[in-house]
């Protein structure tokens, strides 16, 4: 027995590795000076250098906390509209029974497939109307609007999941629809809303078409579309510093994710109750 | 059954608002201008449905795109979900430093499609990059994987396959979501793992997989930043990586041909929803809801 | 240098003039513009510094820089213009400004030259040449190029072989080349494989007094010049003159390619470039004209690399001018911007700028002086549809390149499609 869970923990580190290997490189060789990046294979550099860290965190004209803090913003205001405007929708469609049900979801499963490159183009022209290119609106408002169908059918398929038996024992003791949304459906969903913050955080902190098409100045750029004023196909590129700002960037990410996968973990107490 | 429509509108409130605001009309207009010639910047000019014609009559590299855009569906979906759910049902057991391993087969898709992940990529799969290296140990010389139109493919479905977190991590949550107490009853029964699986870990994980099902696929046929990093943006070699999306956006914004990209588009849209319905039809024989039982 | 900004002041003082003229009309925004480039670190840094100078020195007024990546820079470009929102001052290149021009996206100078608002009267004719489409100037040079093959001197010299970097001919090159992959260990050739570069066509094409295209825009070439050079290219990667098509399709950036890899010692680049390319390698490079037989003309050509343009949706045209002014002239400017973007217009910039130069620069410059005489006439702008031409050259060359095609059917659909294409643009 015990054997046996060395063994599954010797599979589970070779996984590791080769699902880490890529990203190990990218750290290596954000110690690395320019000219060695791309000759040297090894994980350990042979030459150390430590410049890239500050060279990359003032390379642009701005330095990168204030893209940190434009990152923050958005991305934390996009997770919260998202978590509440979904979870509404998603109620609606997943326990109430109403007139024109399956037009509305087909609708919003349609604004799921179309590629967003073509509707990029008239929703700019919109947004530019309502004079809220160079601003977050377009970033943030939609989100508040529940306008990422992803999450409303993540949520959706999650609310199915609870017996139906708790709404209506609710019911009978004259609870309204309201009561039993906020008092049963939300705190028995935590696992669902531990995943799409994860998402939701994670989607908008890399998220470079919707800064990049929206947002002009420099002051108001995001992390990602800093990084990419890095690389450029053409002309000189900044491998080493690229990589290391790559790397910081996904630190908060990843404490994003830390934290909030307790939540999906946290499913195990609660859902005892059974219908 | 009785109807709430009162209830519900109230909480459909929100995403109507938005949909009506900012969604609907820029949908609307993208139909329209699939019927026009639209370089964006002369106005849009009516041509009927002459972008259609074109593209099914006259446009190889449409077909050429389907193409490749169908086989990585093809293979590309069943393999990620199929590893995401293996993960996650393993580190389900209960491993010891679960969370660790759980943050570990999750950071490789935080990277997203950074352009990083691109130079990473390539740095891997390169005549001497890393596969190649451990392959000659193995006494074979590998191909030049990203740049031999032979095998260029299998390199995107395999940065897809890498990147398996995020339908692992809702597979993950929809196990936590079973109670525990099934499982407890039913080994007081004697059944056995595979069994309690069979009948009680799949059926009630049936909502979670249909929705990685029908996500995963849509995601996969409009699968664009990976290949836009990897392939340099024009799908070569020899148009081995012309995906769908990236097709589109070619004629859009690189050839000035916004109407015919907004054909291109609705066309996907179409394919697209056929799968998706056939995914809702067939899922009534095979994903029970609770709430509907 | 005092001379330099005497004459300067100077014209400064008649675009202030033209300013106070024209300025009745310049509409609510006036007084603060946006001028929008794509770039690099680098480049960024220095042209945010110009911008601070400008509007150090003109108070009255603001530029707003923005900038992106080059991949970047066009969607949000195509956007902006649908959106009628285009920033003020504009970064162009070669292969998109007719087809800006002739759309419409962006104005005739020629009205803000002639009362000398941008002044380039002293600037060589070639800087005129390529920003002018249907007669009107719509670019102003910010940048010369030509066309270079970068050799690693360090590897040649190892291995003792010698050129003339000016008058080498085609045989050396292959010779030259071929020594290299024979003397080396396996994995480093001789050269890249220019035989997808749509500019080493032309060049090719030059040298044998043909072009890519005729001023109306209809093709100058035939299936059987495409024939001949495609079979030109898929000897040399047969006969290790060149690196095979997986190298080659797997240089999709300049760290990838046969110099700064070390697995060529020949490459092929923009002047401009020559700084990058040697921050890359720890071997020394320099540079050679494109290899053409004796009594040929070398085929090259002056290039404007970028140009600075105004935009359609300029809210303050008067402004505009003046900053694109101080730009391309104002010491103050040239001073901060150097060479990143190429080689300045005037003889007196480069004097202005000489002592500064680095090694590579230094040789960037000479380049481009040697080859001065010998280049021939910049060929007549891209025609609407260039853009796709050029990446159906590639892909069809990638096909004969990897054996999935053969040479004269691949010659034939790709001379067939580029017609199709050239027609659909009318």
């Amino acid at each position: 027995m015990k054997q046996n869970r060395l063994l599954k923990h010797l599979y589970l580190a070779i996984a590791s590795l080769v699902m880490l290997y890529p990203l190990l490189w990218m750290l290596s060789s954000s110690f690395k000076p320019e000219s060695i990046i791309f000759n040297d294979l090894s994980l350990w550099p042979s030459q150390f250098t430590f410049e890239n860290y500050p060279n990359g965190w003032q390379a642009l004209r701005i330095d990168f906390s204030i893209f940190y803090k434009n990152s923050a913003i958005v991305a934390v205001f996009s997770v919260i509209g998202n978590l509440i405007s979904c979870a509404f929708t998603a109620y609606a469609f997943a326990r109430l029974e109403f007139n024109f049900k399956r037009f509305w979801f087909a609708l919003m499963m349609m604004t799921l497939m179309l590629p967003y490159h073509v509707v990029l183009i008239p929703q700019y022209i919109l947004f530019l109307k309502l004079g809220w290119v160079n601003t977050y609106y377009p970033l943030i408002v939609p989100k508040f609007l529940a306008q990422e169908a992803f999450f409303i059918f993540l949520m959706v398929q999650f609310f199915k999941q609870l017996p139906r038996e708790l709404d209506e024992s609710a019911m009978m003791d004259g609870c309204s629809v309201f009561r039993i949304f906020f008092k049963i459906i939300v705190p028995l969903s935590i696992p669902a809303f531990g995943t799409a913050a994860i998402f939701s955080f994670y989607w908008t902190w890399e998220d470079f078409f919707g800064p990049l098409i929206y947002l002009n100045d420099i002051e108001k750029y995001t992390v990602p579309l800093a990084l990419r004023a890095f690389v450029s196909a053409e002309d000189l590129s900044f491998y080493g510093e690229s990589f290391a700002m790559s790397i910081l960037s996904l630190i908060p990410v990843f404490i994003f994710f830390i934290i909030f996968q307790r939540f999906i973990i946290h499913g195990i107490a609660m859902s005892g109750i059974k219908g | 059954m009785k109807k709430e429509n009162f209830a519900a509108y109230i909480f459909l409130l929100p995403w109507l608002v938005g949909f009506f605001l900012l969604t609907i009309q820029p949908i609307v207009s993208s139909f329209y201008l699939s019927l026009t010639e639209y370089d964006t910047v002369s106005d849009p000019y009516f041509i009927g449905f002459e972008n259609y014609e074109y593209m099914f009559v006259d446009d190889y590299r449409f077909w050429e795109a389907l193409k490749v855009t169908f086989f990585f569906v093809a293979v590309g979906v069943p393999f990620k979900l199929g590893f995401a759910l293996a993960i996650a049902l393993w580190l389900n057991q209960g491993v010891q430093g679960l969370s660790l391993y759980r943050a570990v087969f999750y950071l490789p898709s935080l990277l997203g499609s950074s352009v990083a992940v691109g130079i990473l990529w390539r740095q891997v799969f390169h005549t001497d990059g890393l596969v190649n290296y451990l392959l000659a140990f193995l006494g074979i010389s590998g191909p030049s994987w990203l740049s031999d139109p032979d095998t260029s493919i299998y390199t995107v479905i395999l940065l897809t396959i890498w990147q398996f977190g995020s339908p692992m991590l809702i597979f993950l949550a929809g196990l936590r979501q079973i109670p525990h107490d099934l499982y407890e009853a039913s080994s007081i029964d004697g059944a056995s793992k595979f069994r309690q699986f069979w009948k009680i870990t799949l059926p009630l994980l049936a909502p979670v997989i249909f929705f990685n099902l029908v996500l995963q696929t849509i995601d996969a046929f409009k699968t664009f930043n990976n290949v836009f990093i990897i392939s340099g943006g024009n799908g070569s070699p020899v148009d081995s990586l012309l995906f769908y999306t990236l097709y589109l956006y070619q004629q859009g914004f690189e050839f000035f041909r916004m109407g015919y990209a907004s054909a291109l588009a609705w066309v996907l849209l179409i394919i697209i929803s056929i799968f998706t319905a056939i995914y809702f039809y067939t899922s009534k024989y095979w994903v029970y809801y609770e709430s509907e039982k | 240098m005092s001379n330099l900004t005497r004459r300067n002041f100077g014209k400064l003082a008649l675009a202030t003039s033209v300013l106070a003229l024209t300025g009745a009309n310049s509409t609510k925004a006036a007084g603060r513009i946006r001028h929008f480039w794509w770039g690099n670190k680098e480049r960024d840094k220095r042209t945010y510094a110009t911008i601070d100078a400008f509007n150090a020195a003109f108070s009255d007024s603001t530029v707003v820089g923005e900038t992106l990546g080059w991949r970047d820079y066009w969607p949000k470009m195509a956007t902006q213009v649908a959106g009628k929102n285009m920033a003020d001052v504009i970064q162009m290149d070669y292969r998109y400004i007719a087809e800006y021009a002739r759309r419409g996206a962006i104005k005739s100078l020629n009205s803000h030259l002639d009362s000398r608002a941008i002044d380039m009267s002293d600037f060589a004719q070639f800087s005129f040449d390529g920003g002018t489409v249907d007669g009107q100037v719509y670019g102003v040079n910010i940048g010369t190029n030509s066309q270079f093959v970068p050799y690693d001197k360090t590897l040649l010299d190892q291995l003792g072989l010698t050129f003339d970097p000016y008058k080498w001919n085609w045989d050396e090159f292959v010779k030259i080349s071929r020594e290299v992959t024979k003397n080396t260990p396996d994995g480093i050739y001789g050269s890249v494989n220019n035989g997808g570069q749509e500019v080493w066509l032309d060049i090719w094409l030059r040298q044998k007094n043909k072009a890519l295209y005729h001023e109306n825009g209809d093709l100058a070439f035939d299936q059987k010049d495409i024939e001949e050079y495609w079979s030109f290219w898929v000897d040399c990667q047969e006969t290790g003159v060149s690196w095979p098509a997986t190298e080659e399709a797997a240089s999709t950036s300049m760290a990838k390619s046969g110099i700064p890899t070390k697995k060529t010692a020949f490459d092929s680049y923009w002047t401009n470039q020559i700084v990058a390319i040697q921050k890359l390698t720890d071997h020394q490079i320099e540079m050679a004209t494109i290899p053409h037989n004796p009594g040929d003309s070398p085929g090259m050509y002056y290039k404007c690399g970028q140009f600075i343009s105004m935009s359609r949706d300029t809210q303050d045209e008067s402004l505009s001018a003046k900053y694109m002014n101080f730009f391309i002239r104002d010491p103050r400017a040239v001073g901060i911007l150097k060479l990143e973007r190429g080689v300045p217009g005037t003889k007196e910039m480069r004097d202005f700028l000489k002592p500064g130069y680095s090694r590579e620069e230094a040789i960037m410059v000479e380049y481009l002086e040697g080859i001065e005489g010998r280049t021939k006439k910049l060929p007549p702008v891209p025609p609407k549809g260039a853009g796709e031409i050029d990446r159906a050259f590639e892909r069809y060359w990638e096909g004969v390149a990897f054996g999935k095609t053969k040479i004269a059917s691949a010659a034939k659909s790709f001379y067939r499609e580029a017609e199709r294409i050239r027609r659909k643009q009318g």
